[in-house]
């Protein structure tokens, strides 16, 4: 029931979606109000249509359908309903859903909030986004539907089918007869029967004459003669029956004793039984059992919130696109359409580094290997997307400042969801493999074809629109330090990093493989050199550029206002040089200049925010809080900016003091042995094993004690995770036990452990200085991007005026 | 929030400092290789068979082999760069962070560059064309001062308001 | 609006016209990203070989003899990917010996060549040495070999018959039984066609 209207709904939202772009494109083209307003409806049902099917999909998780194929496959009747709700998009076609009722709510946001103001650009831009949100959608129904369910198909070469709709000669599998199990083997029963792979994942190939079934197949109330189990010796937790080929591997289990009957849900899920011996009208469910759950590594908290944001980050970028292309397409190239998508840019901008802040996160409590970014092509894929879309940001403020670089501003914005695209082609087609990618599939070449055509029909109307001359720039460049002149090379510098990454990771392997027939891999040995430098730069540019002017600066009015920014850093510098010594005592100068470097982008966001706030002390008499709070809501995104450049300023410290003075070790101790790293003194207490959790999990916890200089500080818990339902080569998770200070976070993994021979356990100790910046810094960026939303408060032209005029009174007063 | 913010780095000044120093032990050719030791090679590497995991944190049974074979060639005293050879030769140049195939190496590691190097040309002569005709303009059209500062004090004021308004 | 006047609006060169030097550029640099990325892509989706010719190389075994494939045309090969560190390889490698052993006690012109994917130091031949290999075996230096046949993982195997070419691919690990069918098959297939 579900099922289906979730899968009806979710077509009808294709149909909605391309209505939607014809009636929008025609209704415009020939100035018929009516077929806009009902393209533009259709948009609005499109992302009301997807809304209802993805709640239907998640009501067949929540109510534990598992007949349907993705509930099946990342959800498992044992699994607490916080995962059971994050299984929403933690696979495959759950995540195409999820994203195109994202992308398409993304939409009907911008169709309710900017239909009035932005009336030209809206239609084509509406069309847009329908047009993407349809690829999306067509992908997910036709490719990879989430509705797909499990058939029983007797007498085929697969037992189990998953198809959208029923087969022929077809039973759903959580529901049909042991008569219609068994009407598949009536014919080879002499032959070896493969054990169908959904039933009896166990030991699929082992040789069997007849049949059986798992008794998780079936009622769980049901009674079982004991005549009809056995067990196998080689699996002694399993039960076997039947006619079994060879009879001496298998015994019977002693417990049971002839005659006597067992409850179905006493037996070990993966007991066998022969279904001959069972009435054969008995109701058999072949899925629930076998349900498979959700990747270990995806159940965290982290990964709750990591997912939609990234994707919200990333479908975000679909507003500036559409609107950029709706400008293009109906020839309104002014600067409406950066006013009418900047809040929209911002808001993904921020969730997508919001998701990448996340995912390093998940990727330092759960992947256990003491770090936070890998250099890996899937982090790399989502970092793409942020570069351009920061260089968008700068450079769109240009154009609406200056009029300039509107050529530029158009590719950025297409550059943005260009990559956008090209990171779901590439984590999602199985282009590139590592532990964030999803599974290879068939949606490679549509993905691949549609990010080709969204790039190549952009660049085309860019083009075709700047050879009309539609995109002449207003002002020229007039001096090399210019502020405009500054944000040119930032936005140079993010292309660059761009570049220098997008190679890294896909360009040259690729490239590599095609022409010489050889896979590499490019770690941080080629990202650390390439793009450290270029990071070097950013930073001194974000020192620089908020001192410039418009127009022009001169080079001492410039030099002038560095001074106190470039003091206020050499003093910091000098209390980072503790911090940037080794245990050993040896200065490392460069990640000196480093921190200095990342400190000066920082203290001029800092000063030049004092700046203001003592101005207005001087013009209007404010208090130094009142005088902060006012200049902020003057210019919230000017000031909000800065907060963002200070967050960027800390994550940098963070990022510098946790790769550059990382150190750990890895020690085997015996239980009450200690080691000592550091001033650290680590102790072994004990292993607390096969802790049992409800969601099935199993936990061995070794209990260890931190002392420094001799001091407590800390009892940690490092754990291994088993799960022992998951496949092979995901079942088990390594947690960390840390103990973080903003000094530091010590981060203890156990590696293996030994309780039969001798007790002890190996554990690898990271000391990751400073790292808590990185999040801090994330909370700061969070916060000033979220700030730069709040609309600027307007004065009164008469009271402005008044103000300024007193500003400049007082200035020359204090000054004179 | 700046001034907790100088409180937060001097306090980390001071934890910094107190960190105490470790005398490095001495090399002992009949020491046994220690772990440390073989994630210290591992670290730069990546398992050949699982893309993109770093051999030293990959948990893998064929990992700890790998790791095993690290430790066996440690103990027969080969260097690091002998080690990452071997492994390349048997497993290819996906083991290592950067190909050690020297064109592989010059490519992966030049391009960047070499597009950068282009990039900047683009950006610096985009520059030198924009004065050119901001010359060109200036010559024809009537003077039009681009900054017309009314005193040096007020300027940052004048700038400030003027931003202000968005 | 700003203080600032705008300097006079100037046509920028080349802005009408034909194709501007930067335009062609950016084209061809778009064409050729698409490119790369749709070979790779093809190249990705390109499953191991179920028939044709199948994909020569040469090899060294573990104890030093140089063969390439080509020189063992008019013989099925038995072509096995397996890694010491792989479990079901452990479970077929027993299967794979003795049936080696059946096809040599007949004098067959069948030649088993096992390849080891990606694992060639003291676990492979202690893997040898533990199910008694006698058949010609060799590292996959470079993982050449297993990129040519496109493996997904350990173990597969091919059966190429006499001229050359792929008869069948097995997936997952083998049974004497199921050998030995195939074996079977690819004799008699060339004998069929003289």
């Amino acid at each position: 029931m579900f099922t289906e209207l979730g899968l009806l709904t979710e077509f009808f939202s294709l149909l909605a979606a391309l209505y939607a772009i014809v009636a929008l494109v025609l209704g415009e083209r020939n100035k018929n109000e009516a077929l806009v307003q009902s393209g533009r409806n259709a948009a609005l049902l499109n992302f009301g249509l997807l809304a209802f099917s993805s709640g239907m999909l998640m009501i067949d998780i929540i109510l534990q359908r598992y007949e349907v194929r993705y509930v099946w496959s990342v959800t498992s009747p044992d699994m607490p309903m916080f995962f059971r709700l994050t299984a929403l998009w933690g696979s495959q076609a759950g995540s195409l859903l999820f994203w195109s009722v994202l992308m398409s709510g993304f939409s009907a946001g911008a169709v309710w909030l900017n239909w009035k103001t932005h009336r030209r650009l809206m239609p084509y831009a509406t069309a847009y986004m329908m047009a993407v949100v349809a690829f999306f959608v067509a992908i997910s129904v036709f490719l990879e539907n989430p509705f797909s369910r499990w058939w029983y198909v007797p007498n085929s070469d697969e037992d189990m089918v998953s198809a959208v709709f029923r087969p022929e000669n077809s039973y759903p599998a959580n529901d049909l007869s042991v008569a219609e199990f068994l009407s598949r083997f009536s014919a080879s029963q002499q032959g070896f029967v493969t054990i169908p792979l959904e039933i009896a994942p166990i030991d699929a190939q082992f040789p069997v004459q007849g049949v059986f079934l798992a008794a998780r197949d079936l009622n769980p109330e049901l009674m079982i003669p004991s005549s009809v189990l056995m067990t196998a010796q080689a699996l002694p937790e399993m039960v076997a029956i039947g006619d079994l080929e060879d009879q001496s591997t298998l015994v019977p289990l002693s417990v049971l004793a002839d005659g006597t009957t067992i409850r179905a849900s006493d037996l070990p899920p993966t007991a066998r039984l022969a279904p001959v011996l069972l009435d054969p009208n008995m109701r058999l469910d072949l899925v629930r059992g076998s349900a498979m759950g959700l990747n270990p590594l995806l159940r965290h908290f982290g990964m709750a919130i990591h997912p939609p944001m990234l994707y919200l980050g990333f479908v975000g970028f679909i507003v500036p696109f559409a609107f950029a292309m709706a400008a293009l397409a109906s020839g309104d190239l002014s600067t409406n359409w950066i006013k009418a998508s900047r809040r929209w840019t911002l808001f993904a901008w921020l969730t997508l580094g919001l998701g990448l802040i996340l995912g390093g996160r998940w990727a330092y409590d759960v992947l256990g290997w003491g770090g936070y970014w890998g250099w890996d092509p899937v982090e790399n894929a989502a970092f793409l997307p942020w570069l351009i879309g920061t260089a968008f940001i700068h450079s769109v403020m240009i154009q609406e400042k200056r009029g300039m670089l509107k050529t530029w501003n158009m590719f950025l914005a297409v550059g943005t969801f260009s990559a956008v695209i090209f990171g779901t082609f590439a984590t999602r087609s199985g282009l590139i493999e590592s532990v964030h990618s999803f599974a290879r599939s068939g949606i490679g070449f549509p993905m691949f074809a549609f990010w080709v055509t969204v790039t190549a029909i952009s660049v085309w109307l860019i083009l075709w629109r700047r050879r009309r001359g539609e995109l002449r720039d207003e002002h020229q460049f007039t001096n090399l330090l210019s502020r405009e002149a500054l944000f040119v090379l930032n936005n140079f510098i993010f292309v660059a990093l761009f570049i220098a990454i997008f190679w890294g990771s896909f360009g040259a392997p690729i490239v590599s493989e095609i022409f010489m027939d050889t896979n590499i891999t490019l770690g941080k040995e080629y990202f650390l050199p390439v793009v450290t430098p270029l990071f070097i730069a950013l930073y001194i540019l974000m020192g620089i550029a908020p001192l410039s002017a418009w127009g022009a600066t001169s080079l001492k009015r410039l030099g002038i206002s560095l001074v106190i920014p470039l003091v206020l850093t050499a003093i910091t510098m000098v209390l980072f040089i503790p911090l940037s010594t080794y245990e050993d005592g040896v200065l490392n100068i460069l990640a000196l200049f480093g921190y200095g470097i990342v400190l000066f982008g920082g203290w001029v966001a800092v000063y030049e925010t004092y700046r203001g706030a003592m101005a207005r002390i001087s013009a209007h008499g404010e208090s130094l809080p009142v005088a902060f709070i006012t200049l902020m809501r003057r210019n919230p995104r000017r000031y909000g900016g800065y907060m963002i450049h200070i967050g960027i300023t800390v994550i940098g410290i963070g990022v510098i003091g946790s790769t550059i003075f990382q150190d750990e070790t890895t020690q085997t101790l015996s239980a009450g042995e200690s080691f000592i790293i550091q001033n650290y003194e680590v102790r072994y207490d004990g292993l607390e094993e096969g802790q049992v959790t409800q969601d099935g999990r199993i936990m061995d916890i070794a209990n260890l004690t931190v002392f420094r200089n001799g001091q407590e500080i800390a009892q940690l818990r490092p754990r291994r995770d088993f799960f022992p339902n998951v496949d092979e080569g995901m079942n088990s998770m390594t947690i960390a036990g840390s103990h973080s200070t903003l000094e530091n976070d010590f981060y203890v993994l156990l590696v293996s452990w030994e309780t039969i021979t001798e007790n002890s356990a190996t554990f690898k100790v990271y000391i990751n200085p400073l790292v808590n910046l990185v999040w801090w810094g994330g909370l700061i960026l969070i916060a000033g991007t979220v700030f730069s939303f709040f609309p600027k408060e307007t004065l009164p032209a008469r009271i402005r005026q008044r103000a300024k005029q007193a500003d400049e009174l007082i200035l020359k007063g204090v000054s004179a | 929030m700046w001034r907790s913010l100088i409180i937060i780095m001097i306090l980390m000044g001071i934890v910094g400092a107190g960190v105490a120093q470790e005398a490095t032990p001495e090399p002992n050719p009949t020491r046994p290789v220690t772990v440390d030791e073989v994630n210290k090679v591992a670290k730069d590497m990546f398992c050949p068979v699982c893309e993109n995991i770093p051999l030293d944190t990959c948990g893998t049974a064929a990992c700890a082999d790998w790791r095993n074979e690290i430790r066996l060639f440690l103990e027969q005293g080969m260097t690091e760069e002998e080690i990452r050879t071997d492994f390349v030769r048997r497993f290819g140049d996906r083991v290592v962070g950067v190909p050690q195939d020297p064109f592989l190496n010059a490519l992966s590691v030049i391009t960047p560059w070499v597009l950068v190097a282009i990039g900047l040309v683009v950006v610096f002569s985009s520059f030198r064309t924009w004065a050119r005709y901001k010359a060109h303009a200036v010559a024809n059209a009537p003077e039009t001062p681009t900054v017309t500062p009314a005193s040096k004090q007020n300027q940052f004021l004048d700038q400030l308001e003027e931003d202000l308004k968005g | 609006m700003s203080q600032y006047e705008p300097v006079d609006m100037i046509e920028l060169p080349k802005a009408k016209g034909g194709m501007s030097i930067s335009n062609i550029v950016l084209l061809i640099g778009i064409l050729a990203v698409v490119v790369v990325f749709g070979i790779a892509l093809w190249r990705q989706q390109q499953a191991q070989p179920t028939s044709g010719p199948a994909p020569t190389f040469t090899f060294t075994t573990f104890e030093g003899e140089t063969y390439d494939l080509a020189d063992f045309k008019g013989k099925v090969v038995v072509l096995n990917f397996w890694a010491g560190w792989c479990i079901p390889c452990k479970d077929e490698a027993p299967e794979l010996q003795s049936t080696w052993e059946y096809y040599q006690a007949q004098n067959a012109d069948v030649v088993f060549l096992g390849i080891a994917y990606a694992d060639n130091g003291p676990s492979s031949l202690k893997f040898l040495g533990d199910y008694n290999i006698t058949y010609l075996n060799a590292p996959d230096l470079g993982t050449r070999i297993s990129d040519l046949y496109n493996i997904n993982g350990v173990p597969e195997t091919f059966i190429i018959d006499k001229n050359g070419n792929v008869v069948e691919f097995i997936y997952a690990g083998v049974t004497q039984e199921r050998l030995m069918r195939s074996v079977e098959r690819a004799l008699a297939g060339v004998g069929g066609a003289g």
